[in-house]
This record gives C-alpha cells, structure tokens and sequence, in this order.
C-alpha cells in the first residue's frame, strides 16, 4: 500500500496521514473532526481512487478508534455500480469495526440513476447533509 | 387603331382585330384576369382556320380556369385544415405543460417535511418527472421526510406500485425518510392480492398521521441526547 504522510487535516493531534491514489496528483483527504472521519469527494471518483480509499479508511479508523465515517459526495457527477459496490464494501466493513458509515449529499440525479440501474446503497446509511449526519452519528454515542 | 398599307384593308382589318383581341386575352390570361380573357374570346367563332386557334385558346383556357379554381379550392381546404391542425397541436401542447405543472405540487407542510399530494394515473415519465421534482425539493429545502400521498389514487397495479416504492428508494438515497400515505381499502386489496413488496416503505393511513408521526419521532430524537446525559 502507498501511502504518504502529508498535511495535518485532523483536529486532536491524530497523524493526519493522507490516502493518495496511484493515479497522479490526486489524493483524497480524511479529515477527522472528533471521533468521525470525514472524506469529502471533490473530484470525480474512478474506481482506482475509490480502492485507495478504501484502504487508507480503514487503516485510519483503527488508528482513529473512529466511531463513524462520513463521505460527503455532493460533488460526484457519476456514481457506477462498481463504485456503489465499492461503497457498500466500505460500509460493511467499517461496520465490522464497530463504526457506522455514512454518504452525505448524494445528487438528486445520481439517485434517480442508481435506482434505474437497479442497484442498492444498502450496506451504508444516507443524509441529506454533513450536518444531519454528525448529528445522527452523535446520537450513537 | 393603324391601318396596314399592304394586302386589303377589309381582311387585313379583320384579321388584325381577332389577332388583336387574342394578344389581349393572353394579356389578360398573363395577369390571371381569366374573366376578362374569356369575355373577349366569346362569340370569334367563326368557320375558318384561324376561328380553330381560337377555339383550341378558348377551350385551353377554359381547362385552365377550371383546373385552376380547383387547385384554389384545395390549397385553401389544405390552409384550413393545416390552420386546424397547428391549433390543436398547440392546445394539446399547452395542456401537456399545464399536466406537468399540476402533476407535482409539492408542499412544504412543516418545516422540513414536503407532502406530494398524487392524482390520476402514473405512468413511467410521470412517474420520473415526480420523483425527480421531489428529489431537486428535499435538496433544496433540506427536507428530511417525504409525504407521498395517494389518496386521489383510486386503483394502483404492480407497475404503479413499482414506480413508488422506487421513488421511496431515490428519496431515501439523499438521506431523506418517504412515507405513504392515504392507500385507500380497494389498493391496500389489491397490492396484497397481487403480492407487492412494500417493505422498508412507511405506510401511514392519511396526511394527518404521517404529519403527527414526523413530529413525535423527531422530537423525540432532540430529545434522546438530553436524556442520555441525565
């Protein structure tokens, strides 16, 4: 696994590692704001960036003791059923680690897509936004 | 009118008029002033070669005149019905427009809760059309519950129901809860009968119910922080 050390993101004095994807230059950031870690995709998502995440994830909520994980998709124009299997894979495991994990800010049109497609965001819950999903995360506390 | 200077004036003078009046009538024929035309052509019959010429000019434009009036008529019954037609596609259009827009008046009844009151039949663009209005609504206004209500549906087949419990999905997708209200006993019947899954969407039996459910549940979960740190 290639990961690097970068800027410090999170609050609390975790390490702040950053996932970075093969494919150049571009890395998402796993922002971690109390004991949730927040990954907000500002950028299309293929499906090698979508791996890499999924790897880094996991690993920084081990080392986080995370109790949920939130992934803000506002910006994602196209969400493909390899991506959504991808995204359920996350959401399973990160449940196997006592963690819940949450898409916020999924397009209207994505949606519609999605379900045409016949494919299930199931193994994940949804918000409508950050903050409704903080706050349900919080609740769980 | 000139005299010619050769040949005898008497036929000269009269072949000269019947030549004459014919330039006339093709000049009025040029014009489409058939009327005249066929007025100055009347009564130049005459048993010589030249009375032949005119007949055949006069029977010609007779056919003319004819086919003519013919072609009028058509292009103006062509007009007419082309006239009618773009009417029609026009009324049909504005009506369509006016379908969409009653299609899906979405209301916001409480603060973060929108209500899609749902009439007549819903087929798949309808459907579509409803659902993607509904999603652009709960983003735009943050809404966290959907009330779909049925209640103007009167009888509801495996279709009808598959295109709801898809917009349920879509609108659980953004994060956002769908509930159903207002099935009347006739499609709670028949949905039974036929064996639709409506699991996983919340059934409520009217708007008021649904109404009173969002607001126990969410004041209960304002609540429940509160409680956990008494």
């Amino acid at each position: 696994m290639k990961r690097s050390t970068a800027v410090s993101m999170g609050s609390g004095g975790s390490d702040g590692s950053v996932g970075r994807s093969r494919a150049a230059d571009q890395n998402l950031a796993i922002i971690q704001i109390r004991n949730c870690l927040l990954v907000s995709i500002q950028t299309e998502l293929h499906d090698r960036l979508a791996l890499d995440l999924q790897e880094s994830l996991m690993e920084r909520v081990r080392i986080a003791d995370a109790i949920g994980v939130i992934l803000d998709v506002s910006a994602v124009e196209v969400i493909d059923s390899y991506i959504t299997r991808i995204l359920n894979d996350i959401g399973k495991s990160v449940r196997f680690m006592g963690a819940e994990c949450y898409i916020v800010g999924i397009r209207p049109a994505v949606a519609m897509t999605l379900i045409e497609m016949g494919v299930e965001l199931d193994s994940v819950h949804t918000a409508l936004n950050l903050d409704l999903a903080l706050e349900r995360l919080e609740l769980l506390q | 009118m000139p005299k010619k200077e050769n040949g005898p004036a008497g036929i000269v003078e009269f072949t000269q008029s019947r030549l004459e009046d014919l330039v006339q009538a093709l000049a009025y024929a040029a014009i489409d002033d058939f009327e005249a035309c066929l007025a100055l052509m009347k009564g130049t019959l005459v048993g010589d070669s030249f009375a032949t010429l005119e007949g055949g000019f006069t029977d010609f434009l007779t056919q003319l005149v004819g086919a003519k009036s013919d072609l009028n008529d058509a292009l103006v019954q062509a007009e007419e019905a082309n006239r009618n037609l773009e009417a029609k596609l026009e009324t049909i259009e504005r009506q369509q427009a006016a379908i969409r827009e009653l299609s899906t008046p979405i209301i916001e009844v409480w603060t973060g809760v929108l209500c899609l009151p749902v009439v007549g039949i819903v087929d798949s663009q309808r459907s579509a059309e409803m659902t993607e209005t509904l999603l652009e609504m709960i983003v735009a206004k943050q809404a966290r519950t959907a009330i779909v209500d049925i209640t103007g549906i009167d009888a509801m087949d495996t279709k009808t129901a598959d295109h709801f419990i898809k917009m349920a999905k879509a609108v659980r997708l953004l994060g956002a809860d769908c509930i159903l209200s207002g099935i009347n006993p006739g499609i709670a019947q028949t949905l039974t009968h036929i064996g639709v899954d409506l699991t996983g969407i919340r059934t409520l039996r009217n708007l008021r119910d649904a109404l009173q459910a969002y607001l126990r549940e969410h004041h209960a979960e304002h609540l429940r922080p509160a409680d956990r740190r008494v």
